[in-house]
């Protein structure tokens, strides 16, 4: 018999950075049952977390290979680099990478052009702007064809 | 043409980096972000001054025609360092790199992230530290040491050509300092007294060179001499 809650395959989700996307995307991940960690190197950034997060806090630096090794980074499935600087993004994706090869990664990068010292890497990029810039076009597409089914 | 050589970052370190290369012949430009910083490096007006932050790729893109030879870069903290070297390495074609770092444990994976040289601050000058206060030996990357060795007129070599000496073989005698005149032996020279010699050798080796070199062991010496 299966006590407690039944999870079904169950991901071990990495944050490094309680900003306040890392805080968000923690949280998230936390409410769909998964099993996860987050590490800001200062203890007063989690208070950021919402009150259900029921993952773990770790203290430590995000660009140090023994801190980064006490939160098992080796047998995470999904981690999420979020810290708003994009150099110590970089540093610590390139530094997970090379100890977890199968992990989906993902990072925070502030200036996109950045993005080219990672190529290479099958490292997952998100920038602001760009998001920006693909939402304003999708919703300006949307606007346009209003007005053309409007006009006929 | 001059050679042509980027530092970005640093303060006291870029300067007096950019002064010994100007010394030598070559060009440096520095890139620095804060503006009280570069007004320090103006004062000594090497090549170019630029106030900018150069973790920025457009920044470097700028200097695209400039066709740098070498970036150093400087900046306290490790992974600007990462983040300048490897733009550096797409921006400028055939261009080598070199960064500080603060945490030795960095130097290997920065190696591993295609940085060419990698010089870690704090280990070189605890290493110093160290050399001055406690030793006279020095140690060369892996397992090698470099020991300097004063001979008196007691010891084994005294009087013996170097050919006569069986050396192991991870060892050779570097240098020899006599009478304030410093020279490179060769075979043929003859070890004399009050000779400093300069010894590379390996760890492994380095007892087994000195017991050549200096005699039997100086406790055992000191038993002959009871004897007497």
């Amino acid at each position: 018999m299966v006590k407690g809650r039944n999870r079904k395959r169950e991901q071990n989700v990495l944050v490094l950075g309680c900003s306040r996307l890392g805080a968000s995307l923690a949280s998230l991940c936390s409410q769909r049952e998964e099993s996860v960690t987050i590490v800001d190197q200062n203890e007063a950034a989690f208070v950021k977390l919402s009150p259900n997060y029921d993952g773990l806090k770790a203290c430590g630096n995000v660009t140090d290979m023994d801190d980064l090794s006490m939160v098992h980074v080796k047998e995470m499935d999904q981690i999420f680099v979020t810290t708003n600087d994009d150099c110590t993004n970089v540093m610590c994706a390139l530094l997970l990478r090379e100890c977890n090869e199968h992990a989906k990664i993902f990072v925070r990068l502030i200036d996109p052009e950045r993005k080219q010292v990672m190529d290479g890497y099958a490292i997952e990029t998100i920038c602001l702007d760009d998001l920006w810039v693909e939402r304003c076009s999708s919703l300006l597409q949307k606007e346009s064809e209003n007005t053309q089914i409007l006009r006929r | 043409m001059k050679e042509k050589v980027l530092i970005v970052g640093g303060r006291a370190k870029a300067k007096s980096l950019a002064q010994s290369l100007s010394a030598r012949g070559m060009m440096p430009v520095l890139i620095n972000k804060s503006e009280e910083d570069c007004q320090k490096l103006m004062e000594y007006r090497p090549s170019k001054v630029i106030c900018a932050d150069g973790t920025k790729p457009y920044v470097l893109e700028d200097l695209q025609m400039e066709a740098f030879c070498q970036v150093i870069a400087l900046c306290p903290r490790d992974e600007d360092n990462l983040m300048i070297c490897r733009l550096a390495k797409n921006i400028f074609p055939k261009v080598r790199t070199t960064a500080l770092v603060s945490n030795l444990a960095n130097k290997k994976f920065f190696i591993r992230c295609g940085v060419d040289r990698v010089v870690c601050a704090v280990s070189l000058i605890t290493r110093m530290i160290e050399q001055e206060a406690f030793m006279d030996e020095m140690r060369l990357e892996e397992g090698l040491q470099i020991v300097k060795l004063d001979m008196e007129a007691s010891d084994a070599a005294i009087h013996k050509k170097l050919w006569e000496l069986s050396l192991p073989s991870n060892t050779v005698i570097g240098s020899i300092l006599r009478q304030d005149g410093l020279f490179v032996p060769q075979g043929e020279t003859t070890i004399m007294e009050g000779d400093q010699l300069v010894l590379i050798t390996s760890d492994v080796q380095k007892q087994e060179a000195i017991q050549i070199l200096k005699g039997e062991k100086s406790d055992e010496k000191q038993r002959k001499h009871l004897f007497w």
